[in-house]
């Protein structure tokens, strides 16, 4: 298991499941748990456009667009 | 008076509902953020009011903050008799997060709360269903199942809306609720036993994404889009804008024959047909453009567009979110500064709000096709598909944006200090089919605020310009009159680009509102030219003889010059700031004649 596994890291259509955050204010860790990102729930990657663009996570039901640093400071579990 | 405050997640449907329940027309559009302000009408005997959308109590973008503010001060208001959560069925959990702080507060407060679950018709659509008494009984709550778009159990709603307002405390729940739960994992917990499989229209929408957001699609898609918008303003709206000048023509003609000379006569053929009347064969191009924007809204591309062009803008102190509000400066700066309020990061939304008067906003429109009607000749390319006047268009609004990206990137690299950055995260809406009927009432009220400003404003500028330039020697004297000595004096500052007094005089009248550029000509060339405004002023600009470079140099001067004073006002109430819009004035007024000289000496 890599320590440096984030959101960020995930293959387009594979799920992962969240373990912690790194670097985030708590405005910004409050607002993940709001929009359903939280440890232990799983995420579940739907596109990864070019050129570093926000990627899309299916969290629950909603579909959120993240960008690198918000989606890199997501630590996840290797499964 | 008897208010009730209608709150939820964004893009739930609450300004759709507040329109169908009040009958008034706030702005509804398929995107997270479209309400950035409160507003309020009547709704039976109550008051309604309609809040911006929020993810939760606690905000992290100014329209969360105002709904957040505004929603804490009002609940401890004695005049608010109830709370209208809504719901969104398709993403209940995610609307429950908030509904269930906002119930909180409310009911500790003693004010009731009543759920909407709107969205029904796509659940329905995909053969799911919502517990409702279920999440009622659990919520200690009334639920409504609604669908506002296909206006199904608008009725049931109303009513018990109206006996919350008027009964307030027999809507509160009997036995005193537990408040103390953890609203987070509680939503997440009636989610799962009460709501509905979303996985058939998360499917659909996933499969759209994936051509919109990929690598080469998406961004050819984007280009073709953006292609496509700016194009049909021009081409789509030339047969509308033929029958308007046909129209004012015809008319101008009919009074010009039955009418005696004299000053009157002179006054309606000069000012008003010359004047007003060139300036109305415009009203159609404006209406493409609400629609076209509208169309895009509904859609639900612009949360992709948004995402696509967040790396490109970023790099330039911009972001993703910044998308939208400068595409609707294309329409009009105002509420696009207003929908800057989305942008979480104070520095990134600064550097938007200063330069969305750079995108071309719809009272430019009559003042580049007017100039290009006279200066590029209607050539058609590529087998017809695209025609050089159209060309010509796109490049404009082109300049704009480039113009506003290079200002962007300045400041932020010397002017704007770089504070600690806020990270994108935007949810992406379905994709829905536009609704016509809306769309279509929205270009129509576009094309009244136009007009109905051509009443007002531009006809005030256009009377004064036809008094000082008929006075004081009568028709075919322009050159001798009050106009003529005032715009003498300051026919030095535009003489480098070889333009004479006339369109200095326009210029400087046009700093009231730009559209003022137009009726201003018309009112001239109508002194001139006594009656012959049937050739259209494009034709008598062009018979005057106004060459490629001076025409050429006017129009890049329009793109970037902020002649607008209400512009200028909304810029000091959304930043705080008075010096800011002053500068901003300076600036892009400097930088518009200075690149307004350059060009003028590329084309010479
Ligand atoms: N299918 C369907 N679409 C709806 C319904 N109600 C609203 N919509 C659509 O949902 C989108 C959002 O509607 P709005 O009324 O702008 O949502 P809002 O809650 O005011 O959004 P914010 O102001 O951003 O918080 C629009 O595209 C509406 O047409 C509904 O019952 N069914
Ligand atoms: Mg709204």
């Amino acid at each position: 298991m890599t320590n440096a596994a984030s959101l960020w890291n995930i293959e387009q259509g594979d799920t992962a499941v969240v373990s912690g955050f790194v670097g985030i204010s708590t405005t910004y860790l409050r607002r993940m748990r709001e929009i359903g990102i939280d440890i232990g729930t799983e995420v579940i990657c739907l596109n990864r456009p070019p050129f570093s663009a926000p990627r899309q996570f299916q969290i629950c039901d909603g579909v959120f667009s993240l960008d690198k640093e918000i989606a890199g400071s997501i630590k996840i579990m290797a499964s | 008076m008897s208010n009730i405050l209608v709150v939820g997640k964004p893009n739930s449907g609450k300004s759709l509902l507040f329109n169908r329940l009040t009958g008034v027309s706030q702005k509804v559009s398929n995107f997270p953020g479209v309400t950035v302000e409160i507003k309020s009408a009547s709704f039976r005997k109550h008051q309604l009011i309609d809040f911006p959308g929020t993810y939760s109590l606690d905000p992290i973008t100014k329209d969360e903050q105002i709904a957040v503010d505004q929603f804490v001060e009002s609940i401890s208001n004695k005049t608010v008799k109830g709370v209208l959560c809504m719901l969104d069925s398709t993403r209940l959990e995610r609307s429950l997060v908030f509904a269930l702080q906002a119930q909180k507060m409310a009911l500790a407060a003693k004010v009731p709360v009543m759920f909407a679950l709107n969205m029904m018709d796509d659940i329905e659509r995909i053969g799911e269903s919502v517990d409702v008494e279920g999440l009622a009984r659990d919520l200690s709550a009334k639920v409504f199942p609604i669908s506002t778009r296909k206006r199904q159990g608008l009725d049931q709603l109303s009513d018990a809306l109206d006996e919350m307002a008027s009964k307030p405390a027999t809507f509160l729940p009997v036995e005193s609720l537990d408040l103390d739960f953890d609203h987070i994992a509680k939503a997440h917990e009636l989610h799962r036993v009460y709501g509905a499989s979303v996985h058939k229209l998360l499917a659909q929408q996933n499969k759209l994404d994936s051509f919109f957001l990929s690598g080469v699609f998406g961004g050819l898609a984007f280009v073709f889009i953006m292609l496509l918008l700016f194009q049909s303003i021009f081409t789509w709206a030339v047969p509308l804008m033929d029958g308007v000048e046909a129209g004012v023509a015809w008319m101008s003609d009919l009074v010009s024959r039955n009418m005696s000379d004299g000053v009157i006569k002179d006054f309606l053929t000069d000012a008003i047909f010359g004047g007003l009347g060139s300036f109305l064969v415009f009203v159609p191009q404006i209406m493409v453009l609400t629609f076209i924007i509208g169309l895009l809204e509904d859609t639900g591309y612009l949360a992709r567009a948004s995402v696509i062009c967040h790396r490109g803008l970023s790099k330039v102190g911009l972001s993703g979110m910044s998308f939208v509000p400068y595409l609707s400066g294309f329409a009009c700066a105002i509420p696009a500064m207003m929908a800057a309020r989305t942008i979480a990061s104070p520095r990134r939304r600064l550097l938007t709000i200063l330069t969305i008067p750079l995108m071309s906003c719809s009272a430019r429109l009559p003042v580049y096709s007017l100039l290009i009607l006279v200066l590029i000749p209607p050539i058609k390319l590529v087998g017809g598909i695209l025609d050089l006047r159209g060309l010509v268009f796109f490049g404009l609004y082109m300049l704009g944006i480039v113009s506003a990206l290079f200002v962007s990137a300045m400041l932020s690299k010397f002017a704007v200090k770089n504070e600690e950055d806020v990270p994108f995260i935007l949810e992406l809406p379905p994709y829905r089919l536009p609704s016509w009927k809306p769309l279509l009432q929205r270009a129509w009220n576009s094309a009244k605020a136009f007009i109905s400003k051509a009443g007002h404003v531009i006809f005030a500028v256009t009377v004064i310009v036809w008094v000082l330039g008929y006075f004081p020697n009568g028709a075919g004297n322009l050159d001798n009159s009050y106009l003529a000595m005032m715009g003498k004096a300051i026919e030095p500052i535009f003489a480098p680009w070889d333009l004479d007094w006339r369109y200095g005089v326009a210029i400087l009248a046009s700093f009231v509102a730009r559209e003022v550029f137009v009726g201003t000509l018309g009112t001239m060339f109508g002194i001139d030219g006594a009656d012959e405004n049937i050739a259209g002023l494009a034709g008598n600009i062009q018979a005057d003889g106004l060459s490629l470079a001076s025409g050429m140099a006017l129009l890049v001067f329009y793109v970037i010059a902020l002649q607008c004073a209400s512009t200028l006002a909304v810029m000091r109430k959304e930043l705080g700031s008075n010096m800011i819009p002053i500068y901003t004035f300076i600036g892009y007024s400097l930088m518009a004649y200075i690149v307004a000289w350059f060009t003028y000496l590329a084309f010479v």
